[in-house]
């Protein structure tokens, strides 16, 4: 049973134990919303805060900690949903002995007593911090089916918070200083709402755990939203030296989200999809073609990995996937909502799955957890999903091109 | 957590480990048919994973996602896997995963076909540099071996293959006695049991000889590749030289003799790490195969050959001073905690118990050696990491 409250105006628990679970999963999230002024700060934190605080001073000295909690994992992760930015500190321990109570005082030692020097953060740990994330954002082209798929959302949405890269800029980092950084931490951690979700193997114990991160009341300042965007429609074709070129495409959609999880299962989420059936299965234009509907981006995003010279045809085919959308059977709605449901169902057997779901819940509603969501699912009206895709094609489109393939398309 | 193991009537190992609370249902049907096969056209075994799914009158994709059900499939060094997944009608789930593995159903102008998908499929695994380190790490470390056979081969390889190719392979080795089925959920077992004997209908065929360990060397020190990327990926492999003792003592002490050497607990990642050498993405895995082994160390780095050195001097530092018994007992510790944990997945549990199959390795060896194992048997596997017996892999920018 979820149980939700608060531990002071702005810092919410939502707390749901599972005992069928061995392990317990723990997150405190700081939340804000992403924007071109702090994100580059927001993605540098977590790797300055991993390499010590005033109890654990060195990286080897938390690496042990966690180590000596049965292999515990600890972690700061920068996460970025939709166009929120959040800073997860989060934990996973096998329920033994004290482990969950030293889990939650270790991450509590990280996120709020960090090794300071001269009123920054130490500057070795921010220099070191600064490689680490240059080199993630240069890294980010080392996954070129993701990296298409990054490069296709800042097009889509740019000049909007959902368009800004989530590991920030690298013409920001040089700039910032421990100190500048360290005013940041401490004024994001002073303002921003502050969510914690616990999973797994527990008992009310935990509540007394948690009551550290009592950090103050505080009313959400969700930060400026961006100005209406200037997102980029038609093709964008990059080349670059890889096998198979990776295409990624995106067509905005506002109305109801579970109407559009519903619409998306058929057009191209299964391995029955029409998409899939239809490119893959007949045509054998590719290995992998998929869609999603990301929370919180009002958009289906269309992946596959294509070869130059068929990219008119795969983006024809798809075409008339959609034209034909209207001609959806009841059956093939009724197969899709099963799969939706059983899908949420499954959520439940994983910690980090139940996690997420609630974390989707607090910020965009529509529940917290799996059953909320099925009984939206069933409710949804088949006939607003044979309209969902009409007079409607991918109006972006991002085409990461294999070399040899420059005769075509262009 | 309950398991029961007992033999269909066909004579497929059959494991059904009871998973109390669980929404899901997974059940995993395998052989022992992977892509390191001694006389076959490379990507032959991957090839053939990707038709047996063709039947003469069913989709299979379709009769499952009719249930709900998601069906898959791998092909690995020794083993080629079809399993579903669902929520409920697990019996006719069941029913089709052993149907169709039994009767697959394939014409030449399908297999032709299939040659365009599969070309994607590889070109796919071209493009991504970690599947390129790290087979190409396989490859360096044995010169004999069939396991430095690729996956999925190569399109040339791929132009070999013909569908009498493909028939050949599946009547020699989709049998009973070369096979394997995990089913795993909140499942009766035994009325598990009963359902899966009563659906088998594969042929009993007959059991594959245990292979020695080809002799072997190390085939190349250094297998060295670019692509665009934007730093330098490494794989540092030691190869196995003693399968004189168990599976389960192998793959214990060598993850606690590696946590040892360089564990992200230690001074020495923490020293590297801090001089920017490695980055978190550093990992670690015992490569547990019946007749190969290696001890692989992956991760990111401008300067793989300082993580090498660093390595060796480690190495060399526990041959003179030994282990202390505090170090040591946080590193079984931890390693047994990893292990208990993947007991909350059934994805991890029924790809474990898959790959434990046919490596005559069960999950109560590998918790009995981590709770029996001695500091000396951790020590004794230090001729595991000597100078002339590892290769290293770099794909750079």
């Amino acid at each position: 049973m979820l149980e939700i409250y608060e531990i002071n105006e702005g810092i919410r628990a939502y707390l749901l134990p599972a005992d069928k679970f061995s392990v317990c999963c723990m997150s405190v999230l700081i939340k804000r919303r992403l924007s071109r002024d702090e994100v580059t700060m927001n993605a540098l934190i977590p790797a300055v805060l991993r390499q010590g605080c005033e109890k654990y001073t060195g990286i080897t000295d938390i690496n042990r900690a966690a180590d000596e909690l049965d292999g515990g994992k600890v972690d700061i992760i920068n996460m970025k949903k939709g166009g929120i930015q959040l800073m997860d500190f989060y934990f996973e321990v096998l329920d033994n002995g004290d482990n969950i109570k030293r889990a939650v005082d270790l991450t509590g030692e990280i996120m709020l007593r960090p090794l300071s020097e001269n009123g920054g953060f130490k500057s070795e740990y921010v220099e070191r911090a600064k490689t680490e994330l240059k080199a993630a954002i240069k890294a980010m082209k080392d996954d070129k089916r993701e990296y298409a798929k990054n490069r296709l959302i800042s097009e889509m949405f740019s000049g909007e918070s959902i368009g800004i890269y989530g590991d920030g800029y690298l013409e920001d980092i040089d700039r910032i200083t421990p100190r500048k950084l360290f005013e940041h931490y401490r004024r994001i951690i002073g303002e921003s709402e502050i969510y914690i979700i616990a999973v797994g193997s527990f008992d009310s114990k935990i509540k007394e755990y948690i009551r550290q991160f009592d950090i103050g009341g505080r009313k959400d300042s969700p930060g400026k939203e961006s100005a209406a965007g200037s997102g980029k429609t038609g093709r964008i074709i990059e080349d670059m030296d890889v096998t198979q070129g990776k295409l990624c495409a995106g067509m905005r959609m506002d109305g109801d989200y579970f109407t559009l999880v519903c619409a998306n299962e058929i057009l191209g989420r299964s391995a029955n999809s029409r998409l899939f059936t239809n490119i893959r299965e007949k045509e054998g234009l590719c290995y992998y073609i998929t869609t999603s509907v990301p929370r919180g981006m009002g958009a289906v995003i269309l992946q596959a990995g294509i070869s130059g010279k068929n990219l008119d045809k795969v983006m024809n085919l798809t075409a008339k996937e959609l034209s034909e959308f209207r001609k959806v059977s009841d059956d093939e709605i009724k197969t899709a909502k099963d799969n939706i449901i059983k899908n949420y169902e499954l959520t439940g057997d994983r910690p980090q799955s139940i996690m997420n779901l609630c974390l989707d819940g607090i910020l965009w509603g529509g529940g917290y957890e799996s059953g909320e969501l099925v009984g939206s699912i069933k409710a949804v009206n088949n006939e607003d999903i044979r309209k969902t895709f009409a007079d409607r094609g991918f109006e972006t489109i991002y085409f990461l091109r294999e070399a040899g393939n420059t005769d075509e398309n262009s | 957590m309950k398991i029961l193991e007992r033999r269909l009537k066909n004579g497929t190992r059959c494991y059904i480990i009871y998973k109390k609370g669980y929404v899901m249902k997974q059940a995993m049907f395998s052989v022992n048919f992977g892509a390191a096969e001694k006389g076959f056209v490379p990507g032959l075994a991957h090839f053939l994973e990707h038709k047996v799914f063709e039947q003469r009158n069913l989709n299979v994709f379709d009769a499952f996602s009719s249930r709900c059900a998601d069906v898959n499939a791998f092909t690995n060094f020794n083993t080629t896997a079809y399993y579903f997944s669902c929520c409920d009608k697990f019996e006719e789930n069941l029913k089709t995963l052993l149907d169709f593995t039994a009767n697959p159903y394939f014409t030449d102008e399908s297999v032709e076909r299939e040659k365009g998908i599969i070309g994607e499929e590889i070109k796919m695994y071209d493009d991504d540099p970690w599947w390129q380190v790290y087979f190409n790490l396989i490859k360096a470390m044995y010169s004999e071996n069939p396991v430095k056979n690729s996956i999925a081969g190569t399109i040339d390889d791929l132009g070999k293959i013909n569908r009498d190719m493909l028939m050949d392979c599946y009547h020699k080795f989709y049998c009973g006695e070369n096979s394997a089925l995990v089913i795993c959920g909140d499942i009766e077992p035994e009325k598990a049991f009963y359902l899966a004997d009563d659906l088998i209908t594969l042929k009993a065929g007959k059991k594959r000889m245990k292979i020695a360990p080809p002799a072997d060397e190390i085939d190349k020190k250094l297998i060295d590749v670019n692509m665009e990327i934007s730093k330098a990926l490494f794989n540092i492999g030691f190869r196995e030289n003693d399968f004189t003792v168990s599976p389960a003592h192998r793959l214990c002490t060598a993850r606690i003799l590696m946590d040892l050497i360089i564990g992200e607990g230690g001074e020495l990642y923490g020293e590297l790490y801090s001089k920017g050498i490695l980055d978190r993405d550093f990992s670690m895995e015992y490569l547990l195969g019946s007749t190969f082994g290696g001890a692989i160390f992956s991760g990111i780095s401008d300067n793989a050959f300082a993580v090498l050195d660093s390595i060796m001097k480690r190495i060399n530092e526990i041959k003179q001073k030994g282990i202390s018994n505090d170090d040591f007992e946080r590193s079984v510790k931890k390693l047994r905690g990893l292990f208990l944990k993947g007991f909350n997945s059934i994805d991890g549990i029924v790809a474990a118990q898959t790959d434990y199959a046919f490596k005559d390795i069960e999950f109560a060896d590998v918790y009995g050696k981590y709770m029996t194992v001695t500091r000396d048997d951790v020590l004794n596997r230090l001729s595991l990491f000597s100078e002339d017996n590892y290769a290293v892999s770099l794909v750079e920018p």
